[in-house]
């Protein structure tokens, strides 16, 4: 059930509350049922690690979906009781890299206890599992190509997602004179077709509804000839397998280890997520002027609706320290505040003194993951509008833009100032430039830049950005499949270490102040990584869902379970779009999350 | 190189060859990207609605749902060596009424 919701109305909150009550009464009238088992190939043998979904029946409360992991024995347990009688077959699959799900087989006679078995069959070809950059790994292994190719095409699609793939195969069932040249042709008009459809994204909120979009539009493909002559040489047969796939780092997860996936009601953009109260999943649609208010017990949906007549496409979340959350606007200069608690909003369009309105993308965040202000309160951001940084004091209303410096060789292609940290003493900002490869940074006291540090390759893609709480600052390269360290205080690179997977585009870095890890979130890999700067060393953590598209991670104060959402926010793409809550299982926090919204110590 | 966009020169030219009743129709084909690829009466990525409506227009019972198909599910092998798209965004019903407007063309 929905309901739109607008400046919190006292009616609307009531209406909320009793029905929120109705709802846990019902669920509470219901029998509950635990779920165990094991995973097991056709020898028996256990399948240590492998994923195991319970996807409730339609219409029930919480998740759309539950994950775990089985242990080094095979055996699995839900961390939560399910709702209902269990039916003969419970709505349960079996997941891991190599293998393939097959039946469920139940023993024991205990309905409030099922315990299953899933039989999981070992086969050569991945497809079912493997993310796209599986393939985009293996057909362009060059480095510097396959970074162009990220950040020429992945800005809206995983590549080769199972869509590029059945044209691929299209392509390859075609009787031409010249297959080389029919190749050739057909990939130039899927490229072109796609700058078509990204103008069209990209320009949603700056255009009238009778005007047609701008072909040069952000995310458009410059190279068209390029990008289709590499696809018509690379992915010139059906690519319909894939075999020899690995993860390649050791899993992060246990057997505690559980996955909550919240599906939003289409149609949606969905892009950020995170979570208020323990309870909340507050959720960014990009598409519209809206927020959606996802209670994780019950999986109720309130609609949060921007006071403003243009779309704004509320697109970054940050927390602020006030418990405010402050949304960044994809399409315009509007810039938000919504009081959780009452659902008020408040809007700033952010315009310096003469007038020129700034396109903010992210504001500055702390080392928690925080909106951190500076000293007078001011709130800075990214203007990816206009390749600066600025401030917008919300006491005055004043904003103050500040143009980034050219970087020297790089001054003709659009640079996109992206991401946004703050240092500790309050009195630096650093920025990436995802358009050419470079990194910077501004002394707010000294109104001054420092000199901007271009990286080697210029389709490195330097996204978003975090920073830890010693002032180092880490990097998700996009395009180059990387994590940049960079310290603060030296102002010098520590290191560039290649991810277990480089063509798994890295969108997000997220340092963890209590593990003391960076989590980074891939765009084509399916995956979440976990980084220790200590070691240098990687792990993975394998996502339940193929097109798991992901945008930024959040880390839940209290809790520690990271929140994030699988964002594919163009509308013609294909695939998930839903909230994600993940608990790594792992003990660290001093609460424990629990999935009825009931953190326990 | 950049691709030209003459969509909107190209749907009023569409609107115009056209009764006032399918205005309805070629707005859906804009809405549907339909010409992103396709053009009135040039050819361009694919071939032009005029050019599908003189091949297939005599017998517009039997290929409407043929077109409508081809619309939602994409194909080749008919026009050139290009396979067309599919769009999973367009319904049965509007697929069936695009294919019913192009060949009525």
């Amino acid at each position: 059930m929905i309901e739109r919701h607008i400046g919190g109305s006292f009616v609307a909150r009531g209406l909320y509350l009793l029905l929120s009550l109705q709802f846990g009464f019902a669920h509470g009238a219901h029998a509950d049922f635990t779920v165990t088992g094991s995973v097991v190939d056709g020898n028996g043998n256990p399948i240590a690690q492998a994923q195991v979904v319970y996807q409730p029946p339609p219409g029930s409360a919480g998740a759309s979906a539950i994950t775990v992991f089985a242990d080094a024995q095979g055996e699995f347990a839900f961390p939560q009781a399910f709702s209902g009688t269990p039916g003969a077959s419970l709505p349960l699959v079996s997941r891991a890299l190599g293998y393939e799900y097959r039946t469920q087989a139940r023993s024991g006679s205990n309905q409030s206890r099922p315990q299953v078995t899933l039989l999981m069959d070992r086969v050569v070809n991945q497809a079912a599992v493997a993310p796209a950059s599986a393939w985009l790994r293996q057909r362009i292994p060059e480095r510097q190509q396959q970074s162009q190719f990220v950040m020429d095409c992945i800005d809206c699609h995983q590549v080769p997602a199972p869509e590029v793939r059945d044209y691929a195969a299209a392509i390859a069932d075609m009787h031409a004179p010249d297959p080389a040249v029919a190749r050739t042709q057909s990939w130039q008009m899927i490229v072109q077709y796609m700058n078509r459809l990204s103008a069209w994204e990209f320009s949603r909120g700056s255009r009238k509804a009778d005007t047609p979009p701008q072909p040069d539009a952000v995310y458009s493909v410059n190279n068209e000839d390029a990008v289709a002559a590499r696809l018509a040489d690379r992915f010139g047969d059906r690519l319909e397998a894939i075999e020899g796939y690995a993860w390649g780092a050791p899993l992060a997860v246990t057997p505690q280890t559980a996955i909550y996936e919240y599906a939003v009601p289409e149609p949606n953009a969905v892009r950020e997520a995170v979570l208020l109260g323990g309870r909340a999943l507050w959720v960014a649609d990009v598409a519209t002027n809206r927020m959606y208010e996802i209670d994780i017990a019950s999986g109720r949906q309130k609609i949060h609706e921007a006071p403003v007549d243009v779309p704004i496409g509320p697109h970054s979340l940050h927390r602020a320290a006030d418990g405010g959350l402050w949304v960044t606007p994809l399409f315009n200069n509007v810039l938000s505040r919504i009081n959780p608690a009452s659902g008020e909003w408040r809007t700033w369009m952010v315009r310096d003194e003469r007038g020129r309105g700034a396109g903010i993308h992210d504001l500055s965040f702390g080392h928690d993951h925080e909106l951190l202000t500076d000293a007078s309160g001011r709130i800075w951001f990214s203007d990816i509008g206009n390749n600066g940084v600025g401030y917008l004091d919300p006491k005055t209303g004043r904003t103050e833009l500040f143009a980034a410096p050219p970087v020297p060789g790089r001054e003709n292609e659009p640079a996109m100032l992206y991401g946004l940290i703050m240092n500790k003493a309050r009195n630096q900002i650093w920025y990436s430039q995802l358009g050419i490869g470079a990194i910077g940074g501004f002394d707010i006291d000294r109104q001054q830049f420092f000199e901007p540090i271009a990286l080697p390759d210029p389709n490195s893609g330097p996204r978003r950005i975090t920073i830890d709480d010693a002032d180092v600052m880490y990097v998700a390269l996009y395009g180059g499949g990387q994590l940049l360290e960079f310290d603060l205080n030296t102002r010098r690179i520590i290191g560039a270490h290649d991810l277990p997977d480089t063509a798994s585009a890295p969108y997000t870095a997220t340092w963890d102040p209590v593990r003391k890890v960076v989590w980074i979130g891939t765009a084509n890999g399916d995956v979440i990584y976990r980084f220790d700067p200590k070691t240098k060393g990687f792990q993975v953590l394998p996502l339940p869902r193929t097109r798991a598209f992901l945008r930024m991670i959040d880390i839940d104060r209290a809790t520690g379970v990271l929140v994030t959402s699988y964002a594919n926010i163009v509308e013609l793409v294909q695939g998930p779009r839903m909230a994600v809550i993940i608990d790594p299982g792992d003990n660290v926090y001093p609460q424990r999350f629990a999935p009825n919204g009931e953190t326990r110590q | 190189m950049k691709p030209t966009f003459l969509e909107r020169t190209l749907l009023g030219a569409t609107l115009m060859a056209v009764a006032a009743t399918a205005a309805a129709d070629a707005a859906l084909a804009e809405r549907k990207f339909c010409f992103s690829c396709h053009h009135a009466t040039e050819t361009g990525l694919g071939p032009s609605f005029q050019a599908i409506a003189a091949r297939h227009g005599a017998r517009r019972a039997q290929m409407a749902p043929v077109l409508a198909y081809k619309i939602q599910h994409g194909g080749g092998g008919n026009w050139g060596v290009v396979p067309m798209v599919p769009s999973q965004n367009v319904s049965e019903a509007d697929a069936t009424a695009l294919a019913r407007w192009i060949l009525g063309l």
